[in-house]
């Protein structure tokens, strides 16, 4: 019996793959195995309280400005500053120094999960200011 | 201009020097001697070599706190920019050449430094600050008006571009710092 059910394990499984690959060839819908995939998924992240994965932002640090120098997020989203620029750079909370990334040298990235509004500004160069507004 | 009253009268020291600097410069712009790449290198590394000695003069004499914070980075910038000029040089094969702007540069630079070092307290903070300014007004209108034109080098003329915004954040940054000693 166990024999059996391998055996048909093996020819689903096999009848599955030849399946998925004349779907790659002949743009037919995708197989029922993906959709038991992607349900799952939904269903898991809908579980967890949210509809959509926390993303990550990217600001370039480069010819002494921030770009963008003000980004939107939602709360729990990465913001990844790259140093782009010849000379090390900073990042850090304006109104009260509540985080720094520390001097960042060039070439080097740091990255910040976005919790609250922050004004920001590089201590190395005042004149450098950004904003990242929490929606 | 009369350099014995520029000594005298600090006030008239970094005017001085920014006028002298833009005239060397604006004789050259003019087409008299155009600048080879090799000295233009020279010019660029010499401009930045001078600051990093002004806030060496800062580091010992200050005790403001934002004067120097702001030396330190003049220092730092100031030198990661040559090492970034230096591997650029070193990359086409490049040897910097002396020549009248950079020799220039350096002469009222020894003037300004022997300026600065007869001051103390409050005075130096505030000459040194002042000269921080005219110095970085005068250099942004090197490289802008001499430097990256005549640049034949695409690379080097790119260097020279990406270093201009840099300048410019020094330049208000020193502005901001002058502002706590013009009352």
């Amino acid at each position: 019996m166990a024999t059996i059910k391998t055996i048909l394990k093996s020819v689903l499984c096999v009848g599955c793959c030849a399946f998925m690959l004349a779907g790659c060839s002949s743009n037919t819908p995708s197989v029922p195995t993906v959709h038991f995939a992607q349900d799952e998924y939904a269903t898991k992240l809908k579980a967890s309280g949210g509809d959509t994965m926390p993303k990550v932002y990217a600001v370039t640090i480069a010819l002494m400005k921030f770009d963008p120098d003000t980004i939107t997020v939602k709360k729990g989203d990465t913001v990844v500053f790259y140093n782009h620029d010849m000379v090390t750079h900073d990042i850090t909370e304006e109104h009260s120094k509540a985080w720094t990334s520390k001097p960042l040298p060039a070439d080097a990235s740091w990255k910040l999960v976005a919790t609250q509004s922050s004004d920001y500004y590089c201590t190395i160069h005042p004149v450098m200011k950004g904003k990242i507004v929490v929606q | 201009m009369n350099m014995n009253l520029t000594k005298t009268i600090t006030a008239w020291a970094s005017a001085a020097m920014l006028c002298s600097v833009m005239f060397s410069t604006s004789a050259v712009a003019q087409g008299t001697s155009k600048l080879t790449d090799p000295e233009i290198a020279s010019v660029a590394v010499t401009a930045n070599q001078v600051d990093i000695s002004y806030a060496e003069v800062a580091q010992k004499k200050s005790k403001n706190a934002d004067v120097l914070k702001f030396a330190q980075t003049m220092s730092n910038d100031h030198k990661a920019i040559i090492a970034k000029a230096a591997a650029l040089c070193k990359k086409l094969g490049v040897t910097p050449k002396d020549n009248s702007v950079s020799k220039k540069l350096n002469s009222d630079a020894a003037k300004t430094r022997k300026m600065l070092n007869s001051k103390s307290g409050e005075a130096f903070n505030k000459a040194y600050i002042d000269n921080e300014v005219a110095y970085h007004k005068a250099v942004i209108s090197v490289v802008e008006g001499v430097l990256v034109p005549q640049a034949q080098n695409a690379e080097l003329k790119q260097l020279l571009q990406s270093v201009v915004p840099a300048l410019k954040e020094h330049l208000m940054h020193a502005e901001m710092v002058q502002k706590e000693f013009t009352k």
